[in-house]
């Protein structure tokens, strides 16, 4: 118990530290903007992106047959980290900016490319797991 | 606060959350450890001098960090989907203790969840706040950490628990990896996140893992499409340099105990040399190139300057946060330090800093200062 309250402080004085360069640093650090943006994150998650989830995990249970859930959930999984990652850059005007060799690749078709090749596989999936014999004792 | 059916998976509990904060614990503490590197060396400070070899280091720690914070965010995202019904649990408090614990808790998420978006969007150039990337994104790596060391502290015997147990039989032991009614299991959507950190590693990385060139689809850089096969991320319009830059009458100004003042033609005629080096961004891309000029050292040792000493370059750019560097002596005396007059053999082009950048080994991308017009020593 006495470690954990020793990390427990520790811990503390290390979020301090972190406030105290926001302090310190009052006109770069913009306070309130980053407070606001902190809050921002926390709507973002809590009342768009994991409803989200939550919507396409229960549309996923309504539309799809059984056998074919697994691998449309991992698709899924795999496919918003991409797109988490993939839309901000296909999304920034910096594309069109100043410098030719930032954000070069093309984004959307990209993501799309990622999103039909992980249908397929899920279609693959899909496919060998219908012709696959059901166990004995099912 | 909601029914008891309202979240119905399954899939979430202890064992699954524990084990996504353990993997999520290992990539922060490594994200943190590359940051403060890169914090250190745009920060030095004298009691911690950083060294100029390997020359790749600064290439390795922050091309780590970008591709660590990367691939977080699938693991971050299922995380804080496996933990959303805590979220509505009701009374909100039951104790001080307790509402301390519900407060450090949101403070972790949301500090966590900002380094990532505000890593990401930053990558994308999309500056979508009021404060300074750098100041606030170190400032709240701290609050990640301490966020994490109090989060170990209320939780440990929870966390340890959890980590000990064996994933419920019936999820366990069912070898298609999935339960009763076609949901996934708890172990196959750790693998399926694990697949997710591992796509957007791949298909970004090549930014800086030449090999994973082919496939970087995501990747925000692609220098090996790019002319020269060095990315620019300002250029000398942005910068407003380009006029003063070309104008013909450049003069490099070096203080010390015999300050002089260098044209080109004088530096063309000092000593050349030719060094391959890598220039590796903050933003996580890198790419090596061969760069020709003059040691630093030698341009210094002209004006009497001591070798101890700390040197600034300053640049044409009369603002910005990155119009002047310092270079430590480390760095300053080392003999692949370069005030670069070519690269690949070329002049430089504008936008990589012509008619003088620098360019020396283990070092962020934006001390490599362009535009060089001065060299002071402090």
């Amino acid at each position: 118990m006495t470690g954990r309250r020793v990390v427990g402080a520790l811990g503390v004085l290390v979020i301090a530290y972190g406030g105290l360069q926001v302090l310190l640093n009052w006109e770069a650090a913009s306070p309130f903007g980053l407070a606001a943006f902190l809050i921002g994150v926390v709507i973002l998650d809590d009342l768009i992106l994991v409803p989200l989830a939550l919507g396409t995990g229960w549309l996923v249970r309504r539309t799809l047959p059984a056998h074919a859930r697994m691998p449309a959930q991992i698709a899924l999984v795999v496919l918003a980290g991409l797109a988490l990652v993939g839309l901000p850059f296909a999304r920034s005007p910096a594309r069109n900016g100043e410098s030719a060799t930032l954000l070069t690749e093309p984004y959307w078709r990209n993501l799309g490319a990622l999103t039909a090749s992980l249908s397929v596989l899920v279609v693959i999936a899909v496919l060998a797991r219908t012709r696959r014999p059901q166990r004995s004792g099912a | 606060m909601f029914a008891d059916d309202a979240f119905p998976s399954r899939v979430r509990s202890p064992w699954l959350v524990a084990r996504l904060g353990a993997a999520l614990g290992v990539a922060i503490t490594v994200c943190f450890l590359t940051g403060l590197l890169s914090h250190l060396h745009q920060h030095p400070v004298a009691w911690l001098p950083l060294p100029a070899d390997p020359a790749w280091g600064y290439r390795l720690t922050q091309g780590v960090h970008v591709a660590t914070g990367l691939a977080s965010i699938p693991l971050f995202g299922v995380k804080m989907w496996s933990v959303y019904p805590h979220l509505f649990s009701w009374p909100p408090t039951r104790s001080l203790v307790h509402g301390l614990e519900r407060l450090s808790v949101g403070l972790l998420a949301a500090a966590t969840g900002f380094e990532l978006i505000t890593g990401v969007l930053n990558l994308a150039h999309l500056y979508l706040w009021s404060f300074l990337f750098p100041v606030a994104h170190y400032a709240v790596a701290w609050v990640v950490v301490g966020s994490v060391l109090l989060h170990l502290a209320v939780k440990w015997p929870v966390i340890v628990e959890a980590l000990r147990r064996q994933d419920p039989v019936e999820v366990d032991h069912d070898p298609s990896g999935e339960v009763g009614d076609g949901a996934i299991s708890r172990r196959t959507l750790l693998l399926a996140t694990a697949g997710a950190a591992t796509a957007v590693t791949v298909t970004t990385i090549g930014q800086t893992l030449r090999p994973f060139g082919w496939s970087g689809l995501l990747a925000p850089r692609s220098p090996a499409d790019v002319p020269g096969g060095i990315p620019i991320n300002r250029t000398a319009n942005a910068a407003g340099v380009a006029t003063r830059a070309e104008a013909g009458d450049y003069l490099l100004h070096v203080a010390g105990p015999r300050p002089r003042s260098f044209s080109l033609a004088d530096l063309r005629a000092l000593p050349q040399v030719e060094v391959e080096l890598p220039i590796a961004c903050v933003e996580g891309w890198s790419a090596t190139g061969v760069w020709g000029g003059v040691r630093l050292r030698d341009v210094l040792d002209l004006c009497g300057v001591d070798p101890g000493a700390t040197v600034r370059t300053v640049s044409l750019e009369s603002d910005g946060l990155y119009a002047s560097a310092e270079v430590p002596p480390a760095f300053a005396r080392h003999p692949a330090t370069l005030l670069a007059l070519r690269l690949g053999g070329d002049a430089l082009s504008l936008d990589h800093g012509y008619p003088v950048r620098l360019i020396a080994p283990n070092r962020p991308g934006v001390l490599q200062t362009k535009w060089v017009s001065r060299v002071e020593v402090l």
